[in-house]
């Protein structure tokens, strides 16, 4: 059974093709999305998902969230007495959403797809395939997130001839494509967007305000990431509270007293301009690339839980001049469309006569140096082999030739990006091929680049003259090595993982924990009882009881803070 | 294999897009991208290829369906003069209906914008740049262009107006190039014509105010060029070396007198002045080169204690060689070989980019070698006015920029500081070492060139040239007062420790010319040239070689930093 995963910054979730549908999994809380987050509890063990989130404000320190932002690069965070690559963090939340699809089913699962902001580029890719691995899973397919969501909502339209655009802002990424069904093939014509972009930036937006409306208090810790954390949860939950309302109270407690500051939708709107200027330009690129204007669109598709901020759907509205569609979960559309593609990947029936193309959503390319007019040499130009938005798989080749007399080898760099210049793009590697002395220009040299569904890319060059051939497929060092790999798995297997079936109880305790540092007075006195009465159930160890009693707890918190969005 | 797309697609050969599309569909289901790459592949080329196959046949049979949306409009001279007001505001009423859209309030307000600007950029009176950029600006953040599709109709629609504006439009070039995101660095921007347009001529627009903002001979040359053809260029000017570059240059940048760039000059005068210029003539470069390089020889003659008379005949002499010299080549009688023309100004070979700098100083070491009769002097003036024709010749603007920096300035450096610790040695006698240096030197500054330095001088924030003067200034006088303690040439000990010093020198003093810019950078050679000569006649005064060098360094360095000041002072003021 292959299993369809949505790895998100702040959420993930898990689903399978099953009897013709979707099956979306629950976590061992019961619900569909697991927080993408990690932590260490007191007793050294590690946490996944909700009960590290609602740590989060109370221990800082021990809890790692957002590391989707840093996927791809050597970042690491500090957990206790160890080290996590942002890839390690990510493979704790695949493992544990493979123990729930696992618990779901009732048997092994050892294939996964996984879905990738379309504008994550190779490096981040191979550290997400990687995250896959260290969790024992076999990526069968990574698979673009809006592709996904449009994948969600095109299953239904199959009959149709239409095209629409998916506009995905998630918690850390925003894409956007556009897309075009026609006689049941479901096309993607064009992905941009911006992988540092999301619910967590507009976060920002309101700290910084806080910030700046109690400065003085605030001035000795305005560095420290238990402020951050804090503030930044208080941020979340304003603006949450400001999808429904038009105002809001961000309230903090530091050092035991509490600041507030009063939002108006205005005022966030007004703040997080700047935010919302950075949406369109993806938009307009998307549909110049796919060749269509706004008016050819049939729909266009909110995919991703920012894009439930009323600001972010004015503007949405407002570069259209209409209404964008609800007509799939923001949630839950990426995760269905990862089912569904797991589903096409086991050859389904039900699936038969569904085929979707994708496209590379980055251009691939060689520097290459020019010779300008006055004899000038101008280096580090980058010649792209495959453009951006060319349907994938693809194979594409170009031919280039020695620049200098006598010219004894040729350097290709691989690079992918939109800059002129290399300088400004991802590097991916490099080719060197020797080549026969000639005078300038005689040697020509093939290059061909292949990119195939996975985004794994292979580079071939050819010297017609001398049959010499050189090939590069670009993988990572880790790639390259298989026993390491095979040794950090095993090392992330043996750490210590808090288990399925207490984590709703940790889960509880957390949240009962953070109620109690951010009240303050009797409310805090209230938490703290009801903390030790849980306290007290849980010793007894009766399943049932803990069960009642922590439904009761639950209820009680809820009723202090509203609901937790947590 | 491109005619069996047709068989790959499993169609007749068609022009119906939504036949291909379908016969592509239908294929998919067989040959989908999961299970068979290779065949995919092969399939949606063939697509591809069909789909492409569709616009080349509508554009064979619908001859020429002119594209050329932006009219070009040659820009008029006059245009910041109130004749051609109302004409231009004709063509903007017949613009202002061409958007149907409905009029939602956001809508009129935008027209209402789009109208204020264009009456600023075409009504009578020449509005102040301030209020163009906040009417420009007020445009580009009405509410309405956030829908997409007004944006992309407002684009093309104030292009246009900008176009047709300049050069009254010349503010805005800029924050429209900004707004509308025309970036070259982005491999898929592909401009309109009139975004092509409009990029060029911000280009253009921004080296000239660039050139106006250093440079007096550049303010005379655009006004001049603005000006109607009858007005006079008094001589002074028209025989300032820097009017006449300037005015190449501005002429060259200008094109075969393309519509956007002339905007605001006047083509009269622009083509008089480039027929002016295109006849060979000498230029005044040479004609100061011509008076002033043989007073080089009566110098050395002073040095050889010869007679008045004899100096004047000598002076004449190599004037008239020089003068002759350049007639000939004026009149193509010493032409370059027509290979080497076209070399120049394509992929400059080796001896082409020994630039200018390490060939004059070859004079040095020559005319120091030849011994002291009435025609040393007058050799080393016409090899002298050989050389510098060579160069003159030879150096063109972007030949060198392709050797590292750290490379180029060696290259500048280690002839120079041949030259100046030659003095260490026994001028009479040429050793093999020194001709090894110039060989060396030479190579090295293969592609050498001043731009290096004008470049990195551009690019250096204001501050930090200064203070790298300044420090250079104190390190020099620290090394002047140390070479000052040695006495004349009886320090063979101390030798090693002198090149060393004139090497720090040579590097450090195009600090101070890096602050006062291209001007100085050249009159610097010509100083040196002419300094070195001097010392060597002071030398029978004063009696050491090094300390005039030195000397004449810390009085260079001085008067550098002092202009730069200066430089530096005024143009904080200008820039307000
Ligand atoms: N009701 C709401 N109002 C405002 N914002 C919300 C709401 N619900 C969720 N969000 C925001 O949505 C973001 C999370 O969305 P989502 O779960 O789609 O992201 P993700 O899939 O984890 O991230 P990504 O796709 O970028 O990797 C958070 O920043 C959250 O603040
Ligand atoms: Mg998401």
């Amino acid at each position: 059974m292959i299993i369809g995963i949505d790895l998100g910054t702040t959420n993930s979730a898990v689903g399978v093709w099953r009897d013709g549908k979707v099956e979306l999994v629950p976590n061992s809380l019961g619900a569909v999305l697991t927080p993408s987050a990690v932590g260490l509890d007191n007793d050294g063990a590690l946490l996944v998902g909700l009960a590290a989130r609602e740590r989060r404000s109370t221990h800082p320190h021990l809890t790692a969230t957002t590391f989707k932002r840093y996927m791809g690069t050597t970042r690491a965070t500090r957990l206790g007495d160890k080290s996590y690559s942002p890839e390690e963090l990510s493979a704790l939340v695949l493992a544990r959403l493979k123990a729930d699809a696992e618990a779901y089913l009732g048997e092994p699962v050892r294939e996964a797809v996984i879905t990738v902001p379309a504008y994550f580029n190779d490096k981040q890719r191979k550290a997400t395939r990687r995250a896959g691995e260290l969790a024992g899973l076999k990526v069968e397919r990574l698979l673009n997130e809006p592709t996904a969501a449009a994948l969600a909502y095109g299953i239904h339209e199959l009959a149709d001839e239409t095209r629409f655009l998916v506009f995905d802002l998630g918690g850390g990424t925003f894409d956007v494509s556009v897309l075009e069904i026609f006689e049941g093939v479901i096309e993607v014509r064009s992905s941009t967007g911006d992988n540092r972009l999301g619910g967590e930036d507009f976060n920002k937006v309101l700290v910084d305000r806080m910030r700046a409306a109690h400065r003085e208090a605030f001035a000795a810790d305005l560095l420290g990431e238990a402020l951050t954390t804090r503030l930044d949860a208080a941020a979340e939950k304003a603006r949450r509270a400001l999808t429904t309302a038009d105002r809001a109270e961000m309230a903090v407690t530091w050092k035991d007293q509490a600041y507030t500051l009063e939002v108006t939708a205005e005022d966030f709107e007004a703040a997080a301009a700047p935010l919302l200027a950075k949406l369109k330009e993806p938009v307009t690129r998307a549909l110049r690339d796919g060749g269509l204007r706004p008016d050819d669109l049939k729909e266009i598709i909110l995919v991703g839980g920012a894009t439930r901020m009323p600001v972010v759907r004015r503007a949405v509205t407002r570069m259209f001049g209409r209404f964008p569609s609800t007509a799939v979960h923001p949630d839950e559309a990426v995760v269905i469309g990862a089912a569904i593609q797991a589903g096409l990947k086991s050859r389904d029936v039900a699936l038969k006569d569904v085929v979707m193309t994708d496209v590379c959503p980055y251009s691939l390319g060689v520097d290459v140096a020019e010779q300008g007019p006055g004899g000038a040499l101008r280096t580090g130009i980058f010649s792209p082999v495959i453009e951006r938005n060319t349907v994938v798989p693809a194979s594409r080749s170009k031919i280039f030739s020695t620049m200098q007399n006598g010219q004894r080898k040729v350097l290709f760099g691989i690079y992918q990006g939109e800059a002129r210049m290399v300088s400004e793009n991802v590097r991916l590697g490099e080719v060197e091929i020797p080549v026969p002395p000639a005078k300038a220009g005689e040697i020509s040299l093939e290059c061909r680049f292949s990119y195939d569904v996975n985004g794994l890319i292979e580079i071939d060059v050819l010297v017609p003259q001398t049959n010499e051939r050189r090939q590069l497929v670009i993988v990572d060092e880790d790639d390259r090595n298989a026993p390491d790999l095979e040794t950090r798995r095993a090392a992330l297997a043996a750490l210590k993982v808090n288990p399925r079936d207490t984590d709703a109880n940790r889960a509880a305790m957390a949240r009962a924990q953070r109620c109690y540092e951010m009240f303050l007075g009797d409310v805090r006195e209230h938490v703290g009882m009801l903390l030790s009465q849980f306290e007290g159930v849980l010793d007894g160890q009766d399943p049932r009881q803990i069960d009642a009693a922590r439904q009761q707890l639950l209820a009680a918190l809820d009723e202090l803070e509203g609901e937790s969005f947590l | 294999m491109s005619h069996d797309i047709w068989d790959v697609l499993g169609i007749e050969p068609t022009r119906d897009r939504d036949t291909i599309r379908r016969a592509y569909a239908r294929k998919l289901r067989v040959t989908n991208p999961e299970d068979d790459a290779e065949g995919f592949m092969r399939l949606r080329e063939a697509h591809d290829e069909a789909v492409a196959r569709i616009d080349w046949d509508w554009m064979w049979e619908e001859d020429e369906e002119g594209e050329d949306a932006d009219g070009g409009q040659a820009g008029d001279p006059h245009a910041a003069s109130p004749t051609l007001a109302p004409v231009a505001l004709a063509t903007m009423e017949r613009a202002l209906p061409a958007s149907p859209a409905p009029p939602t309030p956001e809508a009129e307000e935008l027209q209402a914008r789009i109208e204020r600007l264009e009456l600023l950029l075409r009504g009578y009176e020449i509005a102040p740049a301030a209020e163009l950029e906040a009417a420009f600006h007020a445009v580009l953040n009405a509410e309405a262009l956030e829908q997409i599709a007004v944006a992309d109709e407002v684009e093309a629609r104030l292009s246009h107006l900008l176009l047709e504006t300049a050069p009254r439009s010349d503010a805005l070039l800029a924050p429209a190039v900004d707004a509308f995101r025309w970036r070259r660095d982005d491999l898929h921007f592909e401009p309109s014509a009139a975004a092509e347009a409009i990029i060029q001529r911000r280009d253009f627009v921004e080296r000239r105010d660039r050139l106006l903002r250093n440079d007096d001979q550049a303010s005379a040359v655009v006004a001049v060029l603005q000006g109607p053809p009858t007005a006079k260029v008094p001589l002074w000017r028209r025989l300032n070396p820097r009017f006449e570059i300037v005015m190449k240059t501005l002429l060259e940048r200008l094109g075969a007198g393309d519509g956007v760039l002339m905007a605001g000059f006047d083509a009269e005068t622009v083509a008089l002045w480039r027929r002016r210029y295109e006849r060979p003539r000498l230029s005044s470069g040479m004609i100061w080169f011509t008076l002033g390089a043989p007073l080089l020889a009566p110098l050395i003659a002073a040095v050889n204690n010869l007679s008045p008379p004899t100096l004047l005949a000598v002076y004449l002499a190599t004037a008239g060689v020089i003068l002759a010299g350049q007639l000939f080549y004026l009149h193509g009688y010493l032409r370059l070989k027509t290979a080497w023309e076209i070399h120049r100004s394509w992929r400059a070979g080796a001896l082409e980019r020994i630039g200018w700098a390490p060939l004059s100083l070859v004079l040095l070491p020559v005319s120091a070698l030849l011994p002291d009769t009435l025609w040393s002097p007058l050799a080393v003036t016409g090899l002298g006015a050989l050389l510098l024709a060579w160069t003159y010749i030879t150096t063109d603007e972007a030949s060198g920029l392709a050797l590292p920096l750290h490379q180029r300035l060696l290259g500048q450096v280690v002839p120079f500081a041949w030259a100046l610790s030659l003095p260490l040695f026994d001028v009479d006698v040429i050793t093999p070492s020194m001709i090894l240096a110039l060989g060396v030197a030479a190579a090295v500054d293969f592609r050498g060139g001043t731009q290096v330095i004008q470049a990195w001088h551009l690019e250096m924030a204001k501050p930090l040239r200064l203070l790298g003067a300044l420090a250079f200034l104190a390190a020099v006088i620290v090394a002047g007062l140390a070479a000052w303690r040695m006495t004349g040439e009886t320090l063979p000990a101390w030798a090693p420790l002198c090149v060393a010093v004139v090497l720090a020198l040579a590097i450090g003093h195009r600090l101070p010319t890096a602050v006062l810019g291209e001007q100085l950078a050249q009159v610097r050679y010509y100083g040196m040239f002419v300094l070195f000569w001097l010392s060597r006649g002071l030398d029978v005064i004063v009696g050491s070689w090094l300390v005039i060098s030195t000397l004449w360094m810390l009085i260079g360095m001085a008067v550098g930093v002092i202009l730069s000041l200066t430089i530096e002072a005024r143009d904080r003021t200008s820039a307000r």
